[in-house]
This record gives C-alpha cells, structure tokens and sequence, in this order.
C-alpha cells in the first residue's frame, strides 16, 4: 500500500505525483495504439513497466529506436535490466494510483484487461505547461516510444521473463 | 537450473503441428524406420538453440515445414523457441520466436511474428540453463584465445549422432570438427566444476590488489627516497633562510622538521625588520601596505564563499523547478478527487488528495521564491566585495606610489630594497628546492601494510593458479572414471572390468589394463565403441546432475543398436531376428540406459531414437513415438503437396 501523502518524502511527493504519472500511462497508452488499425489496449502487465523504464533517467537515455526490437535489446543491455525488477516492485503502487486518478480525471479508461487513453481531450497531447522543464519533455517522449516499443504479438510473460521480473 | 525437453516439432507448409512429445525425465525411445526424421531430431535442437545455419538435411523434412519449433523445461518455466525452416539451397534464416511462460504449450499452428534475433538464443539459453560469467585458461606460451563457455559448448556434451556413438576416434559431440576438440578440452573443466566459479572475479581482484600493492611499495619507496636526500643540502638552505631572517636563528633541526618549517614560510608575512628610528615614513608605509594586503585577503575569501553559496542555491533552484514542473500537472485535473477505485470499485482508495498534492505545489513554490529572493542579495554583496576589493588594490597602488617616490630620496631605503631583492632570491631557492622534492607520500605506509597487500596478492594468485584446477580435474575426473567402471560391469564389453577412465587430453576413454593404458582407438569392433560412448557419457551426465553444473539435463544417443542391429536388418524393430550374442548385448545397452535415467530421475532425461524396438515392458513403456509409416513429417502432408 502506498503511503499516506503527507508520509512521503518531498521528492516522492512531486516527482512521483499520480498525476504527472497518469500522463505518462496515457501519453504510453497512446504511443501502443499508434499505426495499429485495432487501437488496441495496452495490457494491464505492461502498464507497469512504463514507469520504470520512462522514470529511470539511465535507462530513459539508454532507450534505442524503433528499429531495434525491445527483445534483442534487452538480451544485449545486462546492465540495465539488473535491478529492473527491483525498480518495478517500487513503483507498483505509483503505477495503481497514477491509473485510478487517470481513470477518475478520464484520462485513461479500463477495457478489458488492458488500458486505452481516455474519452478527456488535451490539446496538445501530452499537455504543455509553461512550469516544463526537459527532463519533463523526455519523460513524456520516453513514455510514447516506449508505448510503440512494446511488442504487441508476444506472450506478455515473455517480455516480463526476459526483464527479469517474475511470470 | 535444469533445462529438459518437453516436445520438439514441426509445422508444416498448412500451418499444423506434428511434433513427439518427451517423458519430462528418465528415459524416452522414438523408434522407427530409417529416413522419419528421427535423427533430424538432433538437427532440430541444434537448430532452435541457436546453431547458426541449419543442418537438417535436405530431404522431405527441409522441403515440406515451414517452421521447427521446440518446447523447453528450464525448472522455473517453460521456454518456447522457434526459427524458420531455411528454404534449401540456403542453410540459414533470421527468423526466431521466442516465448516464455509458467503454462506454456507448444503452439498448435504457427501465428507469432519473429521476436527475435538468432544470436540472442544462445545469450537467454546460456543464463536460463546457469552458465555462470567463466572464462577459459590459456596455459603460458600457447596463442589461442580465452573463451566463455555458453550453451553451445554445453550443448556438445548432451548429444551423440549416429556417426559418432559408434566412432572409435570421436568422443563428444562435433568433435570432428576443426579447432572444435581444443575448444572441448578448454570448457570441459569449467562444466566439470573444476574451474572456480569465481574465478573471474578474483581476476579481477587480483588485477586491483595488485595495483594496490604498487602503489604502497612505491610510496614506501619515496618515504625512503626522502629520507636519502643528502641532509646537507636541507642544512644549506635552511641557513640561508636564516640569514635573511625568514627562520630564527639556531642550530639546524632535523631533516623533517627543517623541511616543514621550510614549507611553512609565508612570503606575505615575513617582513625584513627594519631600525624603526632610521626612516620613519617608509615603515609607515611598509606597515600600511601589510595591513591592506591582509584586508585584501580578506576580502577574497569572502568573495568565494559567496560564490560557493551562489552555487549550492542555483543547484537547489534548478531541483525545485523540477518538482515544481512535474507537480504543476495539478492544474490539469479536471473532476475532483478520486473517491472509488478504478479497477474495483471498492470505496478503499488512498490516492492523494488534490488539495494535499497542491499543499506539495504551494511549498516548493515558497522555497522557490525564496531562493530567488536570496540571490541578489548575494549579487548585492557580491558586488559590494568587488567595489572593496578594488579600493584596496588602489590603496596598494598608491602605497607603493609613495614608497617608491620615497625610496628615491631615501639612501636607505636602497638598502631595504638590496634586502628585499635578496630576499626574494632566497625565497626562490626555497621554492625550487621544495618543488624538486619527491612529493610526500599520500598516507604513511607501514611496513605491515605492504606486508599484509604482498599477502592478499599470493592469497587471490593462488586462487587463480591453472595448477589448482588441474588438481581439481584430476580428482573429479577420477570419480568420473569409478562411475564408468561400476556401469561398465553391466555390459560385456572388451575391457569390462579393468579400471576406466576419462582422458580429457586425448579425449578418449581409456582403459587400464594389467598389460598397460589401452585408449578407445585401439580397442576393436563397434560394440565396444558405442558401450563405451556409452558409459562416458551416462558418467559424465551423473557428474553434472550431482553437482548440479549449468549442463542441460538431457543426454541423446542417436542408434546406440547399431553395431548390433545395423539399419539394413531393421525388421520393423524386431530384435528376435538376431543372433543370441547381439540380442543380449542391445538388451543390456538399454537396461542400463534405463537404470541410470531412472535412478537420475526426476533430474535427468535421456532421448534414445533407434530401430530396435524390445517387447519388455519398460522399454514400451518408455517408448514415445513409434514411426512406421508416418515419421516426422505425416505422410497427408506431403500427398496433399504432391
């Protein structure tokens, strides 16, 4: 269970906010359905890998581009991965609370067994404030390519196996 | 870990599955007729572990699948990998498929995209099956390469083809090969366990605490080296420091103390002293330019140190405008606070409050905004040291104004100045000498500190000395040897009964006999070979289960009958056809092919494809496929193709 708010520490406080991390699943979210005809939902497992991987700055910096395959560039980067599930396990609760607020703002919506961007319109989309900084930028960037990185045919335990997390 | 087979398959052309599924563990027999794939098998396994070109010959197996796909039990899960089936004249594809779960199946039909990328399977299998990170030792004098053992090299001793069980020259899988029996010879004592685990951590620790030791030897070195410096010249300058009262006078002290005093003269301070009664306004003035050097002084620390707080806060200011931007999302929320859970409804929830969250916002802006408050401040007085600063450096210009229109009138102001320039040539004497000294030693280095690194350097030596791993291969190999002599009892072979060992220099086995060592190559007839295939490797896999080394837990012989019941007098299996002799020797073959996978079981698992197909029941029982007729490949298949 998460911490009452007023028990976390300043930084976890405004850095893990649940509502930057709500836009990072629906920024993630919207990354998933791109080029993809079905728009299809991203699965409940994967949502929580977002926020390690965007949230992480050495491994937000080490993300590579869409031409090398999440699976291939796990097997080749050890040293990312080591404490990933380490990492994940820390998040779990920011990830649960970043979707019920998302759901409760109607920025995210469960369907199925998966998470879809909600029926809420920003424009742009992530929005912009004038408060941004670059780190902020990248974060959301990660999290859109992350979103189109994942891949969508694989059994999700393969994914979650080769990341080190449990199956 | 253990990693088992649980089924190896293909699909072909139509998009379906024909595949034979494995006992998990002890013994399983696909026995058959010639050309149904059942040596293909092992073609197909080398193939889904990563082999980079595709040995299945071409035949009707290349022509009519699509994909080869194989299922695993790594003990923590099962792994599915598949590659696509090259379309002969090439040998091979990039296409793999790769899938991990609890529950996993193997795929009824093929709908998976490629994951993968072929060189990947060997890194995923060689941690999943517990390779350690290892690295081979090449003895001095000898060019080839270190190498890491992966499951490739594990692989060789898992498998026997048909040309090889029966080879008199050939011990191990592949190891007609070139440069592939050195490369056998230098990862058999990683799997064996002969090679310590951690032997490449040590190396590296060695690598460290050999730096280590340099560093203190050196600096004992230099503790010597100083302590050598001909005292005589230390005396000499400490003299002429003396006379021009830079030291008071006395007696020269000892070499240290003498050195120290002579780093710790302070040009700033030492002042030439001057009769007070002979030129009154030069003193005053002499004493006015020492106190606004020390004022400057002054003022420069301060300056720094306002700075360095300039620094610490821009820092801080850059953190909080971080926090404040991800926290300035609040803005967005649109529909209040969040009251039910999202996926279940429940009315537990603790997500934080908006007001709590813009309690967060409002703090970091007030620390924000006194940040901002507090540079100028800074700037202010900043600026203010600088205005100083240059005040006084005026003031200094002016000092030295007067003192030099006074020194032209003053004849004895030319004297302070002769002292002065003497004095700074010595101060230049000092400085060089100081600066042409050895540097002091970091720390003090005692003798027991060198002593105790030379100790921990011959300690991790040891460890990593190729000489205790041969020790160890002896011994283990020993072992090795007595679980080949009390198996080989159960078989009627040439040398049943002398001592057998494992030669991993020659890689053969060898058998010592009253009349002296005879190698496998020197022994007659087939039987013998395949037994003692055989027995070395049922052996060796015993090894590898009992001390749980990263070798798959699987052991396939392809047509260990052979030398009995060759291909050509196949009647569909039936071994009654034969001669006494030869039937009693493949019955014995098979009994303790099945009493070792059962007493390894449930660790083990040993694949046997032959022609021979007994009629006692555990032999039926451990039978998984019986290809007569249909193989590998359905025969529907290939009509529907036709």
């Amino acid at each position: 269970m998460n911490p009452a708010w007023s028990e976390r520490s300043i930084e976890d406080q405004s850095l893990f906010n649940p509502v930057f991390c709500a836009l990072l699943l629906r920024t993630a979210c919207r990354g998933y359905q791109e080029g993809d005809g079905a728009a299809r939902a991203l699965p409940l497992a994967h949502c929580f890998l977002i926020l390690p991987i965007v949230l992480n700055a050495a491994m937000r910096s080490a993300l590579p581009t869409l031409r090398t395959r999440m699976t291939t560039w796990i097997t080749s980067h050890p040293e990312h991965i080591g404490d990933f599930a380490d990492r994940s396990r820390e998040l779990v609760y920011a990830t649960r609370e970043a979707i019920q607020l998302g759901c409760a703002q109607e920025w995210l919506a469960i369907a199925g067994d998966g998470v879809r961007p909600g029926p809420h319109r920003f424009r742009p989309d992530p929005p912009r404030l004038a408060t941004d900084t670059v780190d902020i930028r990248d974060c959301y960037e990660a999290a859109r390519f992350v979103g189109r990185w994942l891949p969508k045919n694989d059994r999700q335990s393969t994914i979650l196996s080769m990341l080190g997390v449990t199956t | 870990m253990s990693l088992r087979i649980l089924e190896i398959g293909v699909y072909g052309y139509n998009g379906e599955l024909s595949s034979v599924r494995l006992n998990p563990s002890g013994l399983s027999i696909i026995t058959g007729a010639s050309k149904t794939g059942k040596s293909s098998l092992i073609d197909i396994i080398e193939y889904c572990f990563g082999r980079e070109q595709c040995h299945v010959s071409d035949g009707i197996i290349r022509q009519h699948v699509s994909w080869f796909g194989i299922l695993l039990d790594r003990g923590d899960g099962r792994v599915f990998i598949a590659r696509r089936n090259p379309k002969p004249p090439k040998t091979r594809n990039p296409d793999v498929y790769y899938a991990v779960g609890a529950d996993l199946r193997m795929p009824e039909a093929v709908a998976w995209e490629p994951n993968l990328g072929v060189e990947d399977i060997e890194t995923l299998l060689t941690s999943s099956v517990g390779i350690a990170e290892n690295q081979t030792t090449v003895p001095e004098g000898q060019t080839r390469k270190p190498i890491s053992a992966n499951i490739r090299h594990a692989l060789m001793f898992c498998i026997q083809d048909q040309d090889e069980i029966d080879s008199r020259k050939i011990l191990f899988h592949r190891q007609g090969e070139p440069y592939l029996p050195q490369t056998i010879k230098d990862v058999l004592p990683y799997f064996l366990g002969a090679i310590d685990e951690d032997l490449l951590r040590h190396k590296v620790q060695l690598d460290v605490e050999r730096k280590e030791l340099r560093k203190l030897q050196k600096a004992a070195d230099e503790r010597k080296q100083l302590a050598d410096l001909s005292t005589a010249r230390t005396e000499d300058i400490f003299r002429e420091a003396q006379s021009v009262g830079l030291l008071p006078p006395g007696q020269p002290p000892t070499q240290d103390v003498a050195l120290s005093s002579l780093r710790a003269i302070n040009p700033l301070i030492q002042e030439v002293p001057v009769p007070a009664d002979s030129t009154e306004p030069i003193a005053v003035l002499r004493r006015e330019r020492s106190a606004l050097r020390r004022e400057l002084t002054a003022v420069k620390e301060r300056l720094r140190q306002i700075r360095s707080v300039e620094d610490v806060a821009g820092s801080f200011a850059r953190e909080a405008d971080e926090q404040r931007g991800r926290l300035a999302t609040l803005g967005l929320i649109a529909k209040g606070d969040v009251e039910t859970c999202a996926l279940c409804g429940s009315g537990d929830v603790h997500v934080p409050s908006v007001a709590e969250m813009n309690e967060t916002l409002s703090g970091i802006d007030e620390q924000l905004s006194q940040v901002r408050r507090e540079v100028p401040r800074l700037q202010e007085a900043q600026s203010e040291l600088v205005v100083r600063q240059n005040g006084i450096e005026d003031s200094l210009k002016r000092n030295q104004g007067q003192m030099d229109a006074l020194a032209k009138q003053d004849e004895a102001f030319r004297t302070e100045r002769d002292g002065q320039l003497r004095l700074a040539r010595i101060m230049g004497r000092i400085a060089y000498f100081l600066e042409t000294l050895p540097p002091p030693p970091i720390a003090l280095v005692s003798v027991d500190e060198v002593e105790a690194a030379r100790k921990r350097v011959a300690a991790l030596e040891k460890l990593v000395d190729p000489e205790n791993t041969a020790e160890r291969l002896t011994s283990i190999l020993n072992l090795i040897g007595e679980f080949m002599t009390r198996d080989s009892e159960k078989l009627d072979l040439e040398h049943s009964g002398s001592r057998l060992r494992l030669d991993i220099r020659q890689l053969a086995v060898i058998a010592d006999t009253l009349d002296g060592p005879v190698p496998l190559f020197r022994m007659g007839s087939g039987e013998n070979w395949v037994g003692y295939h055989v027995l070395a490797h049922l052996a060796l896999h015993r090894w590898f289960r009992q001390k749980h080394r990263p070798v798959p837990a699987f052991l396939f012989f392809d047509q260990p009958s052979q030398a009995h019941y060759p291909a050509e007098q196949d009647r569909d299996g039936d071994i009654s056809v034969l001669p006494d002799a030869d039937r009693e020797a493949v019955f014995k073959l098979f009994k303790l092919m099945f009493d070792v996978a059962e007493e390894l079981s449930p660790h083990f698992q040993l694949i046997v494809t032959d022609h021979a197909d007994l009629r006692d029941q555990w032999f039926a029982d451990a039978v998984v496929a019986r290809w007569r007729g249909d193989g590998l490949v359905p025969e529907r298949w290939i009509d529907a193709r036709r």
